[in-house]
């Protein structure tokens, strides 16, 4: 159920990644406090989602408890979690396969 | 971003400014002071030495943890936990300076002495600073809900992979949830502080979304595109 699969960086990967080929997800999880229009908000200014797929990733957020919502190189999910972080989303990097 | 400054505007009582001021200071306080009297190295490389997720459960849930795996984790707090507390005192700092208005630059409605507690003030959020202003709202409506224990007790701790694995049940007991939480606050007398938090946390909520509403014309127009 990933939205959009990005095709990783392999150069940028290979370095620090033993399986370059298994992309890096960003999961967003549900939590009572974050308003959805904020949540759409975050998502359409941090990752440039058009308002359709930035609330069809909020409401999955909300429905089944979480979301992924950008996936790529570890570095790349790294800073998406940090900007997700700055504003209060609760965000975590796993690999695409767990 | 081409649409004219200021991009919110906003008039507060004397009572709300006071009120999110004093929120302001406590999320600055609780997230401490800048880190220049540690180990100058350590702020050379941007290396914060603290790995360990924060006890305070506000904090744990403002700081959550990026990976699951406890050295991923680890790893990645000791790299960028300053830079994230950076961010975030930025955040709070903007929205204390904005209500103090040191500089007078808000447009202040006066009633009375001119001191914070009894003059209302009515400000402008330029479009550069407006995610400031909404992430630091943020950040003081998470904690709020944290010390009413919205989101239970284990607010900042990841739930298992198994957790709600039927959508529709999830969807239902969320809002459920939600009401339940509505219900409890609606029912305490007046004189329980809590329900004046609660109070505090559903006017937040609502400013937020008036932000956002005033924000709208961007989000049209990035929908068009």
């Amino acid at each position: 159920m990933v939205a959009e699969t990005l095709t990783p960086d392999l150069d940028e990967a290979s370095e620090t990644d033993l399986r370059p080929d298994r992309p890096w997800i960003c999961v967003v999880w549900d939590d009572p406090v974050n308003l959805m229009s904020y949540v759409t908000h975050v998502f359409m200014v941090l990752f440039g989602y058009s308002r359709f797929k930035a609330t069809e990733l909020m409401l999955k957020v909300h429905t089944e408890g979480k979301a992924v919502v950008s996936s790529g190189t570890r570095e790349e999910m790294e800073r998406d979690v940090s900007r997700l972080h700055e504003y209060g989303l609760w965000a975590t990097i796993q690999r695409d396969d767990e | 971003m081409s649409e004219q400054d200021p991009q919110i505007c906003h008039t507060f009582s004397s009572q709300e400014r006071y009120i999110l001021i004093n929120l302001a200071e406590q999320i600055l306080e609780l997230l401490g002071s800048p880190p220049e009297a540690r180990d100058p190295l350590h702020d050379v490389v941007g290396i914060s030495g603290s790995e360990l997720p924060p006890e305070d459960p506000v904090l744990k849930r403002l700081l959550p943890s990026a990976y699951k795996e406890i050295q991923d984790a680890a790893e990645f707090r000791r790299y960028t936990e300053d830079a994230l507390r950076e961010k975030k005192r930025a955040h709070a700092y903007l929205i204390r300076e904005t209500l103090i208005d040191d500089e007078g630059l808000g447009d202040e409605i006066v009633q009375g002495d001119k001191d914070i507690e009894s003059t209302s003030i009515r400000i402008s959020i330029k479009s550069e600073d407006a995610w400031s202003w909404l992430g630091g709202l943020n950040d003081i409506r998470l904690a709020l809900a944290v010390r009413l224990e919205i989101g239970g007790t284990t607010m900042g701790d990841l739930p298992s992979d198994t957790h709600r694995n039927d959508s529709v049940t999830g969807a239902d007991k969320a809002s459920e949830a939600q009401r339940a939480i509505h219900q409890k606050f609606e029912l305490m007398t007046d004189s329980d502080p809590m329900k004046a938090v609660y109070a505090v946390y559903n006017w937040l909520g609502w400013l937020q979304e008036e932000f956002i509403k005033q924000m709208e014309p961007e989000a049209d127009a990035d929908f068009e595109t």
